[in-house]
């Protein structure tokens, strides 16, 4: 009936809570992708709900449900049978039977011990390397802004090459173009980043460029001068002049490590490899560079390694939508061998 | 092999086998905790109402009907305890929605208006532990007929009808109430930010 049919703005906030069926998601974005009042009306509402994302609480104990099992027990009306046990050992040494809790509780405790001994050196380490990280990203955005200053607003674009391909082992036939060549202009224009500025602290393959060769290229020379992966702006009209601060760079995309397409990679829950796999840091066009420990990023919950939901990628998917992000890096084609050779 | 369904474990649990409940109780303690202090603030009270609410379960599980789901009836009893110790504490203002949102039939109409003014948060002056701290002061302090449907909505991503099975109220209401708390949230977000910023310019 005509009265129960939500209004757009009920629409709306289904989708940015991620609540539409697939029909209907399908229908709003195309509304989106066609309507600037609409997306306008979205990303003010993203605005008010961005805040929520950063309410944290702290996490339960670890014997939260240990805890839970022994007051059922104790006040649970008849019986809770026993909870597993641990079965005693035979032979010489014979240790008394211990409820499971125990021996997790115990097992957690070493563990624990463990880890602040051991890795605190790593921790510190990898901690570093990710502040290093957004620093970098901030020397980014700096050189982003004066360029946006001198460009009308509009994001580093070194133009569009019709039928390439953004990834050199993907479609067959077409000409390669780069994605990375793009962020060289920061470069190539002196808009202030350094070529140290795009190397990841964390890659043991990284080495900037060096100053003299700049004039020389028109894209990273090679893989190891750039370790991030930036917004893919493939396809003849790119979102150069977003309308919103979505995210600009971050660490590199786990589905195409070694310039090719890794179908395995779950796309939903696997971080960068750039740290461990623990994360990411993005940097948005705020300003801000955070780091991130899953994908999908953001209030519209978008995820960084995907064109909307396609899986399989030949270099030839290009975003439909204004506020479709996929980060991907730029393959200048250097053997991995010639980066450690370089770094050492 | 795939995993029991919570409602395959109570089934079993009923048949006498502990470990049943054992494991009912691992899935679902971390993420009813967190329901339960994003709703009283306490993370003292928060676990007291899970074993409160797992203590029902046992005691109530003949009485579940099994051609429902378990989670939304797990929530429902905790979101039953939670309002209980509020109401103990006398903490929470069960009170109209309030002043600025209205009743829920206004909802709607507030809802809209979300769409319209300023567009600009200055917010970026806030530190992210201030940011952090605004954020669940806020919503803490929201109506708890918001607050508990914004948080089953949001952070636990129930659907629309297992809210209304958990909450007891009509699909219509959850809907409204849930603009409801988008408007306060919004509303109260952007005041508090605009009094910092007007504060410390």
């Amino acid at each position: 009936m005509e009265q129960d049919r939500p209004s757009i703005e009920e629409l709306l906030l289904d989708w940015h809570l991620n609540r539409l069926d697939p029909d209907q998601k399908t229908w709003l974005e195309a509304e989106l992708d066609l309507d600037a009042g609409l997306r306008a009306k979205s990303e003010r509402l993203g605005r008010f709900l961005q805040p929520l994302d950063l309410w944290r609480v702290s996490a339960p104990q670890p014997n939260l449900a240990d805890k839970v099992l022994d007051y059922v027990a104790e006040h649970g009306r008849g019986d809770l049978p026993a909870r597993e046990t641990v079965p005693e050992t035979g032979g010489l040494f014979r240790f008394p039977s211990l409820p499971m809790r125990d021996v997790i509780a115990a097992a957690a405790c070493i563990a624990l011990l463990i880890g602040l001994v051991i890795p605190g050196a790593s921790e510190l380490r990898s901690r570093s390397q990710r502040t290093a990280c957004a620093s970098n990203l901030a020397s980014v955005f700096r050189g982003v802004s004066t360029y946006r200053q001198d460009f009308k607003d509009a994001l580093p674009f070194a133009g569009h090459l019709a039928g390439a391909s953004w990834l050199p082992s993907g479609a067959t036939g077409r000409p390669y173009a780069s994605n990375s060549r793009h962020l060289y202009l920061l470069l190539k224009l002196g808009c202030g980043p350094m070529p140290g500025d795009f190397v990841c602290p964390g890659s043991d393959m990284a080495v900037p460029m060096r100053l003299a060769d700049i004039s020389s290229y028109d894209d990273f020379p090679s893989t190891c001068n750039v370790s991030y992966a930036a917004l893919n702006f493939a396809g003849p009209n790119p979102n150069i002049r977003p309308m919103t601060p979505i995210v600009y760079i971050g660490d590199t995309n786990p589905l195409f490590v070694g310039a090719r397409f890794n179908a395995a990679v779950d796309p939903e829950s696997t971080n960068s490899p750039a740290h461990g796999g623990r994360g990411q840091t993005v940097l948005t066009l705020d300003g801000s560079a955070r780091w991130t420990t899953h994908p999908v990023y953001g209030p519209q919950r978008d995820n960084l390694w995907l064109i909307g939901n396609i899986r399989r990628y030949t270099g030839v998917e290009v975003p439909t939508r204004s506020n479709d992000v996929q980060l991907v890096p730029g393959f200048p084609a250097t053997d991995p061998e010639v980066c450690r050779a370089l770094k050492h | 092999m795939n995993a029991p369904t919570d409602e395959q474990l109570l089934h079993e649990y009923l048949d006498g086998q502990a470990s049943s409940f054992e494991l009912l109780v691992r899935r679902h303690a971390p993420e009813l905790q967190s329901f339960v202090l994003r709703f009283t603030g306490d993370s003292v009270a928060a676990e007291d109402v899970v074993q409160e609410t797992f203590l029902q379960v046992h005691n109530s599980a003949d009485s579940f009907d099994q051609t429902r789901r378990f989670k939304p009836w797990l929530f429902t009893i905790a979101a039953n305890k939670a309002r209980d110790h509020l109401r103990r504490l006398g903490r929470r203002r069960e009170v109209p929605i309030d002043a600025h949102v209205g009743s829920e039939a206004e909802a709607g109409q507030r809802y809209i208006d979300l769409f319209s003014g300023e567009d600009v948060l200055p917010d970026e002056r806030l530190h992210l532990e201030e940011k952090r701290r605004v954020v669940r002061d806020l919503v803490e302090q929201m109506p708890t007929k918001l607050s508990e449907v914004l948080v089953l909505a949001y952070f636990h991503r129930f659907s629309y009808n297992e809210i209304a099975e958990i909450v007891g109220i009509p699909l219509g209401t959850v809907k409204s109430r849930l603009h409801a708390a988008v408007v306060h949230f919004g509303q109260r977000y952007r005041e508090v930010v605009t009094q910092h910023a007007e504060n410390d310019p």
